[in-house]
């Protein structure tokens, strides 16, 4: 269900919609399309209002000109591969040597020459994903919409996948618009990311920005995992603040604040990612931003270790550290929170 | 292996009596009786009528059908849910009573015409080739389309469609070169089991072909057998040619309803409508005048005709009267005919029910051969015409000594009506277990319940529902049988469906339309209970 979006795929990137399922990220895609109708508003397409209750407007999907990409691939078992990319092109009514040209340079373009007589149900998951980029782009649509392509795909073709899907992208100059849950998938591959909320959207930036300065609670729980401490505001300039945790520990913080400007005191959320936690062996009680916890576990895993360091309220957080690093479960340790990563939130209620 | 032979026997007896009756009664030419048969040019007449219904009906039922499977499996047709409830009422719609009011209908058009244009001649004949076939079409030909079809159409996954929308295919390029490419194999069943359906057909030919002389083979078999003395080698050797024209195309439907089981479709599903745009409510008030046509204009015009003093005369002083009814009640043969169609249908369901809950298990929990034969013998009858294992039956209870005391009786009848639902039963059955899978039961067995134990108190509480579609299904074939009863029925046992064969025969058309009405009701009001019982429990909604 989408409730109200405000949204423009730019020519030439790739806009990711993410969310969970139910967040209305694929009814988005589909309004785009014209597979669903909006209830109000007015989407526009280069130009030209394509979907437009209030003005009685609707150009159906035949007629929009995108391209489709959808998550069950949707490749018509009953014809082959080139009948199957010559589809939009027939419909359009091409030329038959036009047809044959184009079909074999869209499978060209995907990387599977030669499997044009393959009956549409003999192909592997990840061929038949190839086949429909290939019948989405054949008649070289300016916007390619894709539905969670990729999400029937397993782990190592989804990242090859991914690459592809990218230098393709930039040679053909296509704006894409991109629904998926994958967050990592989100990050990797996308120019902008809308991270979507029943039916709204929460936050559209970078990657970067999305990820590193989440703008709402729900982006910030929803991408990465970020270290939660408990703590109480003690006083605040304008872009720093200085909170005291249960312990007594003062910590400044120098990330965003999300505090209403006006607050000085009272009960605050410390937010941090754990990768920009550092932990310390020696302890150096004069250093600043330093939290004391021990260790609770220690899991070697070849290229790194993660340490679960337990802090004195009670809260573990999982934490990479080199494998070379030769600790114990029991040690004393020192974690310290830069202050320009830490970023600061009003108190949620305990779950 | 009993169940097997007894299963058989009545073919047998058909081979056997081909061979040994009539012509070849002497022993000196056994083929004679297949010579004569084939040399007669009424039989080649009827051959050629039986093969120009059947491609007619079908090559219109599936158009029609077809098209309205789609609309109400993958559009947005208004009300699609009970226009699919509204065909399933017409699958059951009885020929006789129907063909009844269809004869009305056409009578009062006729009037109607020319009463506008008085030196024009009848316009419409229901008498003729294709008054068979609207009759045929409008009974159940097209509503048994569309009761296979839908289920094809609704397995299709929807971005298939989706993906020829955003291709650049218009709704209707889209059904045309996807949709229905899709489910060709499901047609090809369909067309096949039409096929068969339609060269089986009995009284609708027997009553409307009548008056011009024109015959098919099952109408042939049975006036041979209904004229005294009976011709038992002509029919026989008819029999047998028709089965083995028909065996082939039950094979082929048989093997390709196995295939297209093997190929499941996998992935994510999703099975959202096409928009029909401006064309949606013109096509529901097409489609829901079609359904009105098939159900509610002859059954309303039948249940005038029983009020009226001569049937299809309007322009009389006063045309309307309660005689037919209190004639019929007061006669005694239209009670005693129900009180038959009753026992009837109720001893075939009781019976029905036990058996084929019995031979569901087995056909599931048997291993082997044995399962094979079971298999093959509950299929068997479903290609036999019904008109063929009523004469199949009728010799075998007539020329088996230890059987002739049941002879006239109506335990022959309850036989013949188990015989023509057990593929239907079995299979719903086999469905029902099926679902429930092995792990139920088997949990039973782990914790120490004996068979009986197990089976009462696991197995029939949990597939009850079925059980009782199963029997509603056998009752409603029972109140509507013609063909199968036809020659096995005498005065005594005479049920609701022959004594409205007798009495349209006799041109009793007024009281033939009270029967009509009566067994209208009966078949109707099991059917609704039935399709009540199997949606609310979700049991074999697309068995049959």
């Amino acid at each position: 269900m989408v409730r109200e979006i405000d949204l423009e795929l730019r020519a030439g990137e790739i806009l990711t919609l993410l969310g969970a399922s139910g967040c209305g990220k694929t009814t988005t895609l589909r309004i785009a399309i014209g597979l669903e109708r909006c209830s109000g508003g007015r989407l526009v397409y280069a130009g030209e209002t394509v979907d437009c209750p209030e003005e009685r407007r609707f150009v159906p999907p035949e007629s929009r000109d995108m391209g489709m990409v959808f998550q069950s691939y949707a490749v018509w078992p009953h014809m082959s591969v080139y009948e199957n990319v010559a589809f939009p092109l027939k419909a359009r009514g091409f030329s038959k040597g036009e047809i044959a040209d184009r079909v074999a340079e869209a499978l060209e373009l995907v990387g599977l020459p030669g499997l044009q007589e393959r009956g549409g149900t003999q192909l592997s998951g990840g061929q038949q994903q190839r086949v429909a980029i290939a019948r989405a782009l054949a008649f070289q649509p300016r916007i390619l919409l894709m539905d969670e392509p990729f999400s029937n795909l397993d782990t190592r073709l989804r990242e090859q996948m991914r690459t592809d899907l990218r230098l393709l992208q930039q040679r053909l100059g296509l704006s894409i618009l991109f629904v998926t849950h994958d967050q990592g998938e989100a990050l990797a591959l996308s120019d902008r990311v809308a991270v979507m909320h029943q039916g709204r959207i929460e936050q559209i930036g970078s990657p970067r920005d999305v990820y590193s300065r989440p703008a709402t609670p729900f982006v910030r729980d929803f991408i990465g995992t970020a270290l939660r401490l408990n703590g109480t505001l003690r006083g605040r300039t304008e872009h720093q603040a200085t909170v005291a945790l249960a312990d007594g520990t003062a910590l400044t913080v120098g990330g965003s604040i999300h505090l209403d400007p006006a607050r000085k005191d009272g009960p605050v959320l410390l937010t941090i990612r754990l990768e920009d936690l550092t932990l310390h062996k020696e302890v150096r009680e004069s250093a600043p931003n330093v939290v004391p916890a021990h260790i609770r576990a220690l899991l070697f895993l070849g290229d790194h270790q993660e340490a679960m360091a337990e802090l004195p309220d009670g809260t573990v957080a999982t934490i990479k550290v080199p494998s070379n690093v030769d600790w114990s479960v029991g040690d004393r340790i020192l974690i310290e929170l830069p202050a320009a990563s830490i970023q600061l939130w009003p108190a949620e209620p305990a779950p | 292996m009993l169940i097997a032979l007894l299963l058989l026997a009545p073919i047998f007896e058909l081979v056997l009596a081909s061979f040994t009756f009539d012509a070849a009664a002497s022993g000196a030419d056994r083929f004679a009786n297949w010579r004569e048969s084939f040399s007669d040019p009424r039989i080649v007449g009827a051959t050629l009528n039986t093969i120009s219904l059947s491609l007619g009906r079908q090559a219109i039922s599936l158009l029609i059908g077809v098209f309205i499977a789609w609309l109400i499996a993958r559009t947005n047709l208004p009300a699609r849910g009970w226009i699919e409830v509204g065909f399933w009422i017409a699958l059951f719609m009885p020929a006789l009573p129907l063909v009844l009011a269809w004869i009305l209908v056409f009578g009062m058009i006729n009037a109607g015409l020319q009463a506008v244009f008085p030196t024009m001649d009848a316009a419409l004949d229901i008498y003729s080739w294709w008054g068979i076939v609207w009759v045929h079409l409008v009974t159940s030909t097209i509503a048994v389309k569309v009761f296979l079809v839908v289920p094809a159409f609704k397995a299709i996954d929807s971005s298939l469609e989706e993906a020829a929308r955003t291709s650049g295919a218009s709704l209707w390029a889209t059904f045309g070169q996807i949709s229905l490419p899709l489910i060709i194999p499901t047609l090809l069943v369909v067309t096949i089991v039409g096929l068969v359906r339609s060269m089986q057909a009995f009284e609708v030919e027997l009553v409307l072909g009548a008056p011009i002389d024109l015959e098919v083979y099952s109408t042939v078999i049975y006036r041979a057998m209904s004229q005294e003395p009976p011709l038992t080698g002509q029919a026989t050797t008819l029999s047998i040619a028709l089965l083995l024209a028909v065996a082939p195309l039950v094979y082929l439907q048989e093997r390709m309803a196995r295939r297209r089981r093997a190929g499941a479709l996998s992935g994510r599903f999703s099975n959202r409508v096409q928009n029909l745009g401006r064309a949606r409510w013109p096509l529901f008030f097409m489609v829901a005048g079609l359904l009105a046509v098939m159900t509610v204009v002859p059954m309303v015009l039948l249940m005038m005709a029983t009020f009226m003093k001569v049937f299809g005369i309007f322009d009389l002083a006063n045309p309307w009267t309660l005689d037919n009814w209190t004639a019929a009640f007061l006669r005694g043969d239209i009670v005693r005919a129900l009180v038959n169609t009753l026992k009837l249908g109720f001893s075939a369901a009781a019976i029905g029910m036990i058996l084929f809950t019995g031979l569901a298990y087995a056909a599931l929990h048997w291993r082997g051969r044995a399962r094979q034969v079971l298999d093959f013998v509950t299929w068997v009858p479903a290609l036999v015409p019904g008109v063929i294992l009523s004469l199949g039956l009728l010799l075998m209870f007539s020329g088996v000594p230890f059987l002739r005391p049941l002879y006239g009786t109506m335990t022959v009848l309850v036989v013949a009506i188990l015989f023509s639902t057990i593929t239907i039963g079995t299979q719903l059955t086999k469905g029902g277990l099926a679902q429930l899978g092995a792990e139920l039961e088997e949990a039973g067995r782990a914790c120490g319940a004996s068979f009986f134990f197990r089976i009462r108190r696991i197995v029939l509480p949990l597939i009850a529902p079925t059980i009782a579609v199963v029997g509603l299904e056998i009752f409603a074939t029972a109140n509507a049988a013609v063909g199968i009863v036809s020659l096995l029925s005498t005065g005594v046992t005479e049920p609701l469906s022959l004594l409205q064969l007798n009495l349209l025969n006799a041109g009793k058309l007024e009281s033939a339309a009270v029967v009509g009405i009566v067994i209208a009701t009966l078949t109707i009001g099991s059917a609704l209970l039935a399709r009540s019982i199997a949606t609310r429990t979700g049991v074999g909604r697309y068995a049959r």
